[in-house]
């Protein structure tokens, strides 16, 4: 594998994962709100 | 020794098992940035090392890549809470893009020069630098959050022309290479050692910039999100970058991170900053207790 490719899948995977796990829990976070649940991500702002 | 995927120059990871193991560094990582809202690089990077054996450079390089999934997932609520300030942000990260680079020559000098013929003596100079950061870092925790004192920054004092107007933060007359020179210390110290720096940094945004403390958060976030990248570009062009080490640590943390949200709600937060304090206590002992091991060794 060419190391461009190496080094461009060393940013984009944890970069995808990172903002693709954001998005999951944020979703997750409206729907409790909207369920009228305390958000836990709360605390730690 | 089979490597299933690996950028260096040796394979680490011939086993399930190492795979897992990381992954399970992770999720205690991810624990630590749940419940202190952390990042947690620095204990990733010497934890590497010590208990996986992994070479510095990798586990620096590993690390920065780590950081850019950890950094970008917080980055992304804070942008959508407009916790941050965009022209220090912009500023900050051309800074600290420098000193990343910067930081990478270091550590490859730090390495010719101490590494000599397959000498321990690179190992050592990580190893005194992470204990010294370790020990930081729990003072800084210990002796609680700095706050903005009250009246002018320390750059808004700066007689460094030319001064910016920083809007987000209704801040006048901040030295603008003032603040370029606190995002190149930042990536100097991110280019060397790999660590995100939130704990480090965090004061030095409040009090030195004159940033609110989420603004601090939110800003600081960016700014490791795309200094990462620049690291992990100069590492990776080394083949001191492994996606499998990054992608375990990533998955481990990610449920950590769930955990550790949930034990924050159950424990007292001045106990938190003391838990904390120990936790990095305990990680600075494992690095010192590797020094003397190599030191007794040799």
């Amino acid at each position: 594998m060419p190391r461009f490719v190496e080094i461009l899948l060393c940013i984009a995977l944890p970069l995808g994962w990172g903002l693709a796990v954001e998005f999951v829990f944020e979703r997750l976070r409206r729907r409790r709100a909207s369920r009228g649940m305390k958000d836990p991500g709360e605390v730690l702002e | 020794m089979t490597a299933w995927f690996h950028v260096g120059s040796e394979a680490y990871l011939d086993g399930a098992v190492l795979v897992c193991a990381l992954a399970g560094m992770g999720l205690g990582v991810g624990v630590l940035t749940g419940l202190f809202g952390v990042g947690g690089a620095f204990l990733v990077t010497p934890l590497l090392n010590v208990l996986f054996g992994i070479p510095y450079p990798v586990a620096v390089g590993s690390s920065l890549s780590f950081t850019i999934g950890t950094s970008a997932s917080g980055w992304a609520r804070h942008v959508r809470l407009r916790n941050f300030e965009p022209l220090s942000m912009l500023l900050l990260t051309l800074g600290a893009m420098v000193g990343v680079v910067f930081g990478a020559l270091l550590n490859g000098y730090l390495k010719s020069t101490f590494g000599r013929g397959g000498s321990d003596n690179y190992t050592l100079v990580m190893h005194g630098l992470f204990v010294a950061i370790l020990l930081l870092t729990a003072y800084m925790v210990l002796h609680g959050g700095a706050s903005a004192r009250g009246g002018r920054s320390v750059l808004q004092r700066a007689k460094l022309p030319p001064h910016v107007r920083l809007k987000a933060a209704d801040l006048d007359d901040v030295s603008l290479p003032g603040i370029v020179a606190v995002g190149l210390l930042i990536g100097v110290t991110k280019g060397l050692l790999g660590i995100g720096g939130g704990v480090l940094f965090m004061p030095l945004l409040v009090v030195v910039v004159g940033l609110t403390a989420h603004q601090a958060v939110g800003t600081s976030l960016g700014v490791v999100v795309f200094s990462s990248v620049v690291g992990t570009i100069v590492y990776g062009h080394k083949g001191d970058v492994n996606l499998w080490i990054v992608m375990s640590l990533l998955v481990g943390s990610t449920v950590g991170i769930q955990i550790g949200a949930w034990l924050c709600q159950k424990l007292h937060a001045r106990r938190l900053r003391q838990y904390f304090a120990v936790v990095v206590l305990l990680t600075a002992g494992l690095v010192a207790a590797d020094i003397a091991r190599r030191v007794l060794a040799s």
